[in-house]
This record gives C-alpha cells, sequence and structure tokens, in this order.
C-alpha cells in the first residue's frame, strides 16, 4: 500500500495546496476590507480564538463524537442486516424500497424536535437523526452489492453443494463489499452533520450547541471554529472508512506485477 | 453413465427454444464432445446435466436412474464457461474452494490442493491473485478446483474458449494427457462442449453435433484415433477427414432452415 510519488502529490498536496489558497484570499480579503469579525472574522483569529477556548470545544467534541459512535454504528449494524433480509426476500425487498425512499424525504429539522419531545434530551434523538443520514446510502450500497453476484458464480456454488449461508459467506458477501464501502463513504460524510442537527434539536452539550450559543453570543469566530472542527471530524471518520476498505478488500488495491 | 431422452427447454416463457428434443449419452470411460454453434444451448444443456435448471421435457439418467436436478447437483464435476475464479481469494484458496465447502477444514483442503499445484504447472503462483495468472493458467487453476471434488463425470463447457491458438492446442494436449493418467487409476467420463471440430476431433471418443437455435442433435460422428491422442495421430490425414467432415456438417445445418 506503498503511495507514489504521483499519487502523494495529486492525492494530498494538492488539495491541500488549494486550501491554503483559500484561506490566505480569505484571510486578505478581512485585512483589506476591514470587515468586522462579527460578520466575518479571518480564518488567523479563528484559529486563535478556537486555540484559545480549546479545553470547551474538546468537551463538546467527546459528546458529539460518542453520539456519531453509537448512531453510526447502529446504523451500519442495521443496514446490513436489512440489506441481507432484502436480498434473501424478494417481497420484503418490495415492501421495503419506498419506505427507503420516502425516508430520505423527511424534512429532519421538523421531525428532529419532536423526536426530542418523544424520548427527550437524551442521545437517542440523536441516534435517530444520524440513521435518517446514514441508513440509506449504506443499506442500498449493500443491497446492491449483493443483489449484483453473478449468476454464473451462483451456479458453482451449488454445484459445490453450498449452503444459502456459504454462499453468502465465500462469494455474496465478499463480491458486495466495494458497493458497501461506496455506501459507507457516503454514511460517514454525513454521520457528524446527523449528530450535530439532532443537537440543534434539543441537547444540553454537543458542538451543535456550542456553536449555536456562540452565535447568540455574535462569537462568529468561534462558530468558525466548530464548523471547521465539524469538517475536520467528518473527514476524519472518512477516512477511517477508506482505510478500513483497503484493510478489508486489499485484492482492489494491491497491484503486484506477475 | 448418463443418458439424455428428449430433453427440452425453453426461456422467458416458452418465447425463447433453447433445446429441443436432446437425446444423447455419454458411456463410462468415455469422452465425448458437443460441437455447436453460439448460442445455440450448449451451456444450457450443461447446466441442465449438472442438475442447475430442470428440464421443461424428458429424462436425464445417471447410471441407469432419473434423477431429479437437486440429486444431479452432487453428481457432476462443472467447469463452468468463464474461470470464475474469485477475486478476493487466493490462486489457492480459488482452487480449495469446492473441498472447504464440502466441509473440509480450510488447512486440510488447502493441502489436498496444494499437492497437485506441480503437476497442473501451477507451482509458485499459491499466494497469487486469480488476476495476475495467464489466461492458460486461469483453465489449469479452475480445472483443478473442479478436479479436485473427486466426481468421476466431468462437463467441460468450452474450457479453451478465450484462450489464444498456441495455448488452446497446448491446453488441448495436456488435458488429453491429464485425463489419460486420472483415468488409469479410476475410471472417468466427460462432456465436452465447445464450438471448435478441431478440439472436439483432438479430444473426443465421439462428437454430436448441434444446430442452431432450439438446439437440437444433427449427427454423431465416431473419432476412431488411437489413444493416447499423439500429435501424429491428431494431426494425420484421417483426423482431417473427420474434422472437415464436422465443418461441412455445421455448416449445413447453420444453412438449413
Ligand atoms: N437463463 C436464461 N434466461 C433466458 N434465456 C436464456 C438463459 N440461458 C440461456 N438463454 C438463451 O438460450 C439460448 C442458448 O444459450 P446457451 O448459453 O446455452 O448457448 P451456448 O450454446 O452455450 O452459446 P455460447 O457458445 O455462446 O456459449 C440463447 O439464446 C440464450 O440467450
Ligand atoms: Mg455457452
Amino acid at each position: 500500500m506503498k503511495l507514489r510519488r504521483a499519487d502523494l502529490l495529486s492525492g494530498v498536496a494538492a488539495p491541500i495546496l488549494l486550501c491554503l489558497v483559500v484561506l490566505i484570499g480569505w484571510q486578505s480579503y478581512v485585512w483589506i476590507s476591514d470587515i468586522r469579525p462579527q460578520v466575518l472574522p479571518g480564518p488567523i483569529r479563528i484559529v486563535r480564538e478556537s486555540i484559545e477556548s480549546a479545553d470547551v470545544i474538546v468537551g463538546h467534541v467527546g459528546v458529539t463524537m460518542s453520539e456519531v459512535a453509537g448512531g453510526f454504528a447502529i446504523s451500519i449494524c442495521g443496514a446490513l442486516l436489512l440489506g441481507l433480509l432484502i436480498d434473501l426476500s424478494t417481497p420484503l425487498r418490495r415492501a421495503v424500497y419506498p419506505l427507503i425512499v420516502a425516508s430520505q424525504t423527511v424534512p429532519i429539522p421538523v421531525i428532529a424536535p419532536l423526536m426530542v419531545v418523544w424520548f427527550g434530551f437524551g442521545i437517542v434523538p440523536k441516534i435517530i437523526v444520524i440513521g435518517l443520514f446514514t441508513f440509506v446510502p449504506v443499506v442500498l450500497g449493500f443491497a446492491a452489492g449483493l443483489a449484483a453476484t453473478e449468476r454464473s458464480a451462483t451456479d458453482l456454488m451449488r454445484t459445490f453443494g453450498a449452503s444459502r449461508w456459504q454462499l453468502y459467506r465465500y462469494v455474496k458477501i465478499p463480491a458486495a463489499l466495494p458497493d458497501l464501502f461506496t455506501g459507507l463513504r457516503v454514511g460517514a460524510i454525513y454521520a457528524v452533520l446527523g449528530a450535530i442537527f439532532g443537537e440543534l434539536a434539543g441537547a444540553v452539550d454537543g458542538l451543535g450547541i456550542f456553536m449555536e450559543q456562540q452565535r447568540q453570543s455574535f462569537r462568529t469566530d468561534l462558530v468558525f471554529g466548530g464548523i471547521f472542527v465539524v469538517t475536520a471530524l467528518s473527514y476524519a471518520l472518512f477516512l477511517a472508512v477508506v482505510l478500513t476498505e483497503r484493510l478489508l478488500t486489499p485484492w482492489r488495491f494491491d497491484r503486484r506485477e506477475p | 453413465m448418463l443418458a439424455l431422452r428428449d430433453v427440452a427447454k425453453t426461456y422467458d416463457s416458452g418465447n425463447t427454444h433453447a433445446l429441443d428434443d436432446v437425446s444423447l449419452a455419454v458411456g463410462d470411460g468415455e469422452f465425448v464432445a458437443l460441437v455447436g454453434p453460439s448460442g445455440c444451448g450448449k451451456s444450457t444443456l450443461l447446466n441442465l446435466i449438472a442438475g442447475l435448471d430442470t428440464p421443461d421435457d424428458g429424462e436425464i439418467l445417471v447410471d441407469g436412474q432419473a434423477l431429479d436436478a437437486e440429486q444431479r447437483l452432487a453428481r457432476f464435476g462443472y467447469m463452468p464457461q468463464e474461470d470464475l475464479l474469485f477475486p478476493w481469494r487466493s490462486v489457492l484458496d480459488n482452487v480449495s474452494l469446492g473441498l472447504e465447502v464440502q466441509g473440509l477444514p480450510r488447512a486440510a483442503a488447502r493441502e489436498r490442493a496444494l499437492a497437485q499445484f506441480e503437476t497442473f504447472g501451477l507451482a509458485g503462483f499459491e499466494d497469487r491473485r486469480p488476476r495476475e495468472l495467464s489466461g492458460g493458467m486461469r483453465q489449469r487453476a479452475a480445472f483443478l478446483r473442479t478436479v479436485l471434488l473427486d466426481r468421476p463425470f466431468l462437463l467441460l463447457d468450452e474450457p479453451f474458449g478465450a484462450l489464444d491458438a498456441i495455448t488452446r492446442a497446448q491446453l488441448q494436449t495436456w488435458l488429453s494427457e491429464m485425463l489419460a493418467e486420472m483415468w488409469a487409476q479410476s475410471r472417468g467420463s466427460a462432456l465436452l462442449v465447445t464450438h471448435d471440430p478441431q478440439e472436439a476431433v483432438t479430444l473426443a471418443d465421439r462428437v454430436y453435433l448441434m444446430s442452431p437455435r432450439p438446439g437440437r442433435i444433427t449427427s454423431v460422428i465416431d473419432v476412431d484415433l488411437p489413444r493416447p491422442r499423439s500429435e501424429a495421430a491428431t494431426t494425420s490425414e484421417h483426423a482431417h477427414r473427420l474434422i472437415d467432415e464436422l465443418r461441412r456438417q455445421t455448416e449445413q445445418t447453420a444453412l438449413a432452415p
């Protein structure tokens, strides 16, 4: 899994470079226009003030990330199970697909406060909102991967005398992993955002609460600090998924020459 | 011994007439080839025999008994048209997959497979991924996977169809020698599907010719060449006459209304 130099340049250096260009442009604009920091703080101020409040932010990160860990994990487990069941039963698939699509049309900011009414200020509404954001891409990816197994591969396994479970274990599940991970990557991007939406609907702490409090006290710099942290966390989760993908499906990445 | 009686098969609720009244027989120790144009139902026929599908009509007898599809599944060593080596398994794990599925512990399955790697020209490639193998090696790996199941009756679906001419000729000779060796120890039979008359004459004792869809048997030709099939035998005057005869009949049935 060695990165070649060309990969390194285009894969890591290029996005960092673009980021830097944007930040420098932003900071220059703030300096030149002399805009008030309550309206638009520059990146230097954002970073400085965020470091100042690092203790507080880290506490909120802990709360949000435990929601993300719990919510995403439960969502993934549910999606894997439902994906399997959908593949095993055509009537179930027909029954469930419209619901899956419908679930993506639910206006989350409207429904989330209701969940707080139903389930209180605890972690349950956050887990549900994270689920609403992440469950569908994972279940659709997994089910699509399972369904794409070639008939001829199934036939070969049948001549071996494979049971249904063996067919899944040796062929269908490994064959579905690439599609599953496509779904997981999408899910990872939205998981932290889901937790923020859940917190905004009603919570005592977490990054969503932190940002909302700072906005109300006109600390726009710390609002941006929160946004940066949310982005960084989402990105870290995304990278964790990509790394897991490399570990679990090595055959798609090792390009050893014969 | 395998016998088919008036086997018929349609797809798409009767709209695609794949096979029509196919009758043929493969005796113990016989190597029989089935030659026909693309799409005439050769793979369909092998799938029916292997028990992967049920015929709409007719009977499939194994050792004189009419077995249903479920029973036939365990009787044949089936080598599908594509090599179907799974990219997530190493070559060795692919080859031993059948044994593993049949309940042998993984280590034992790998050991049994490994013992044959030398013979099958796969030594040194145990831990490679299938895509790192040449086309010829992939076919040998797929063949080894089939043979390891220890089923005396082999169903081979165009095993060399995707190979270049030279590799194909090499593998034909190789297969012929392998089977001669294997069958010297314990008798087996094979039904080989191909669209190549030359391949059929090189390998088989008897050749059935199939018409374009709906596939039916149009003629049978005995290949009375000596065994083992030396290069002299398969390139002899007589062999060429048989090949030409097969070609002529293939073209004739293709042109027939
Ligand atoms: N599962 C299926 N559903 C519908 N039609 C099928 C199915 N399997 C095969 N057919 C049709 O039956 C006919 C025979 O197919 P088959 O694969 O047996 O041909 P073949 O002789 O093996 O061809 P080739 O030499 O190209 O492999 C084709 O017209 C094919 O489209
Ligand atoms: Mg075919």
